[in-house]
């Protein structure tokens, strides 16, 4: 007997370890549900045995368990001092329904304790599953079936290894199927198959879609739900707010290992910083000066010559403009002085863009240029220890 | 830049051509440069000009040369 009470504390403890990935109000939920189940069973040991083991109980929950849908749910309750489930669209949680479909299963394999009187859980929560579950007057913990179907959204192929008819071998067969692409090690859940990590199709909460789900449960598994099982016990559920908040809108989970890589890549990349070699750096400024200067200098010179010309060509043709309209009275002066005028303007315009290309692209290039050579030959980039 | 060179080279084009096709029509449609210089001397002093820049001109021809 003393050892089924060390079996019950460390699943419970293992359990409790192992749903990090809920918010704290509902894995105290979880966790209380699966003690009211040790505390009805008849034989702790076959409970445990139909159990199996934490890490089952906890991917089973984690298949049920849709973190985003339930923080709405647990920001809505925060304010309240207990848990109240019977918001959530007007049904329960998928994982409470998942933890009651359990206790009937295994309340039809006899693993409870048959009673008139004493309910198989307490009044306070039995009342949660007033709208799913059996009246009180029924006898036993088990409830009806036909409001909830927990078996019947199993991969076909699953079903066909277990036994017909068998609810119980199928649910196991089941798991054990799920599992298969899982091991343990070390205390960690490591996720056989790499290429399953596509991103996770939301579970409609409600009750009556639960029977859809048949196609969602053939997915495969995300690592990202017990990836946060894998964190210490005692985090609280605050920590993990803002990671869920930068997660993608759309679903599209990244695993967590994925980001730690990540973020360790973003650590371990070398911090760089910009150091002058002095020598070479004073050696450049000395001789850079007066070679830029007198680039500089060559370059006034076509500069102004382009000014002087831009300036003759724009006044001729500009004197030659208001002439065509002062004294000339034959239309073909006329169209001789137009034609010219237009001309002269045009090699004026040529040698003003000149002039504005030397000054702005030439010797601005220039002193640029020098600079970049100097950055690029006197610095060299050190990395920071 | 490079645009800038290209607007300019195509408006500077255009209006050589502008200017080009105007002497062209005046020319074949009676314009006489005696005429027109005329014209324009009467107005500007062009001959005054010219000849002072020619002097200039040979002044600095006899210093530097």
């Amino acid at each position: 007997m003393e050892v089924n009470i060390i079996n019950k504390q460390k699943f419970l403890a293992e359990l409790g370890r192992l749903l990090t990935f809920m918010y704290e109000e509902d894995r105290q939920t979880a966790l209380a549900m699966y003690s009211k189940m040790f505390d009805d069973a008849v034989e702790e040991q076959a409970l445990l045995q139909f159990l199996v083991s934490p890490t089952r109980q906890a991917v089973v929950l984690a298949r049920s368990y849709d973190a985003k849908e339930r923080k709405l749910q647990v920001h809505t309750q925060s304010r309240e001092e207990e848990p109240d489930y019977s918001d959530y669209n007007g049904q329960f949680p998928p994982f409470i329904l998942a933890i009651d479909d359990l206790q009937q299963s295994a309340a039809a394999q006899g693993i409870f304790a048959p009673s008139q009187d004493v309910p198989a859980v307490d009044e306070n929560q039995f009342s949660l599953f007033d709208d799913l579950s059996a009246p009180a007057e029924e006898p036993g913990y088990a409830q009806p079936q036909p409001e909830v179907q927990p078996l019947s959204h199993y991969p076909a192929g699953e079903e066909d290894a277990a036994p017909a008819g068998d609810p119980v071998s199928e649910f196991a067969d089941a798991v054990d199927a799920f599992l298969a692409d899982f091991s343990i090690a070390g205390g960690e859940l490591i996720h056989s198959h790499g290429d399953k990590e596509e991103p996770r199709e939301e579970e409609p909460p409600q009750a009556e879609e639960i029977p859809t789900e048949a196609e969602e449960d053939q997915q495969p598994f995300h690592l990202e739900d017990f990836a946060h099982a894998q964190e210490p016990a005692e985090e609280e559920p605050e920590e993990e707010e803002p990671e869920e908040e930068e997660r993608p809108e759309d679903g599209e989970m990244v695993s967590v290992r994925e980001e730690v890589f990540l973020q360790a890549e973003e650590d371990l990349a070398p911090a760089t910083v910009r150091k002058a070699r002095v020598f070479p750096l004073i050696l450049y400024i000395i001789l850079s000066i007066p070679i830029t200067l007198l680039g500089v200098v060559l370059l006034l010179i076509p500069t102004l010559l382009s000014l002087s010309f831009a300036v003759t060509f724009v006044s001729a043709g500009v004197l030659v403009l208001t002439g065509a309209f002062a004294g000339f009275s034959i239309f073909a002066d006329l169209m001789v002085i137009l034609g010219l005028s237009l001309v002269l303007l045009a090699v004026g315009l040529l040698f003003t863009w000149l002039f504005i290309w030397f000054i702005g692209g030439a010797i601005a290039g220039l002193i640029r240029g020098v600079i970049r050579l100097g950055g690029k030959w006197c610095y060299k980039e050190v990395a920071v220890q | 830049m490079k645009s800038g060179w290209k607007i300019i080279l195509l408006v500077v084009l255009i209006a050589i051509l502008l200017g080009a096709v105007c002497m062209g029509v005046g020319m074949m449609t009676g314009a006489d440069f005696t005429r027109i210089w005329s014209t324009l001397d009467d107005k500007y002093h062009v001959d005054m000009y010219y000849q002072y820049f020619m002097e200039v001109w040979s002044l600095l021809q006899a210093e530097l040369l």
